[in-house]
């Protein structure tokens, strides 16, 4: 798999990943949506398959899962599983980042009932819900994102 | 939606935004400095009268000659970005939780959109030499002169 360098608004922060897949998913929870202003769009990324190098801060967003930024510009980098389970420590980095990451296609969209009405990407994807995304990341019953 | 309001705050709850919406309407942009910020397409709404409480938890990042960008230091959650000369407020709609009633009405810079989405509306879709035309007629009418 194509290892890819991207770098943040500001060029403080460089982040070099291995994606696992070459696809990009969006996730509309209300919390990545505050996050980014946006659906983030995320890239899959293993846990020994990222580097980072620069400014970073994150958060604990929520008791199973971080959220890191660049400290110079507020580039959104990362959301990151922190709770045990089959996703612990993956990475789903921000594809925005990344300049080839546009050749990618998205594949799937998170959190589909917690979209508000106001808009809609075209085409067929697979959707998952609140429910369905929770019982794939934290088999064991969570809160919030 | 003339005449709402936002109320909303970032995750960590240090710094809080009421706004007024002169429309409710949202635009989205694909330029790549947006995409670079949010990680895809950004949505911002358009805002009179913001009072921000917990300003000193607020850092502003001037990513152009014409516009800066708000984030919380503490948290990262993205909070606006400004035109720097107009002071025009583009606030993360997505701060107010209890926001409803959205809806996307235009795009910007789709000549800067990559392929892997679009939206299902249909919406105004300016490239950014459009826009950029449209605000310095805008300009131009504001300040009495000749468009």
């Amino acid at each position: 798999m194509t290892r890819l360098t991207g770098r943040c608004l500001c060029g403080a922060t460089t982040l070099t990943i291995t994606p696992a897949e070459r696809h990009i998913h969006a996730c509309h929870c209300g919390m990545c949506r505050s996050w980014t202003s946006s659906a983030f769009m995320g890239l899959s990324v293993a846990p020994d398959d990222l580097e980072h190098l620069g400014p970073v801060r994150a958060s604990a967003t929520s008791d199973w899962a971080e959220r890191a930024w660049c400290d110079g510009c507020g580039s959104a980098l990362w959301y990151r599983v922190t709770a045990p389970g089959p996703y612990s420590g993956v990475y789903h980095v921000a594809a925005g980042l990344f300049e080839g990451a546009g050749a990618f296609p998205m594949n799937g969209e998170l959190y589909i009932d917690k979209k508000p009405a106001g808009y809609a990407f075209a085409g067929d994807h697979k959707t998952y819900t609140e429910a369905q995304v929770q019982a794939m990341f934290a088999p064991d019953e969570r809160g919030t994102p | 939606m003339t005449g709402r309001a936002l109320s909303g705050a970032c995750h960590c709850g240090a710094v809080r935004v009421e706004a007024r919406l002169p429309t409710g309407d949202v635009h989205a942009c694909h330029c790549t400095t947006c995409r670079t910020w949010s990680g895809g397409v950004e949505f911002g709404i358009d805002a009179e009268s913001v009072i921000w409480t917990g300003e000193d938890a607020i850092s502003v990042y001037r990513s152009s000659d014409w516009a800066e960008r708000g984030f919380c230091a503490r948290c990262g959650t993205h909070l606006f970005y400004r035109m720097v000369d107009t002071h025009d407020w583009s606030i993360n709609p997505f701060l107010d939780a209890d926001i409803s009633g959205l809806a996307l009405v235009g795009e910007v810079f789709v000549d800067e959109q990559p392929g892997f989405y679009s939206f299902a509306q249909a919406t105004k879709r300016q490239t950014g030499a459009e826009l950029e035309a449209e605000y310095h007629k805008r300009a131009n009418q504001d300040a009495g002169g000749d468009a």
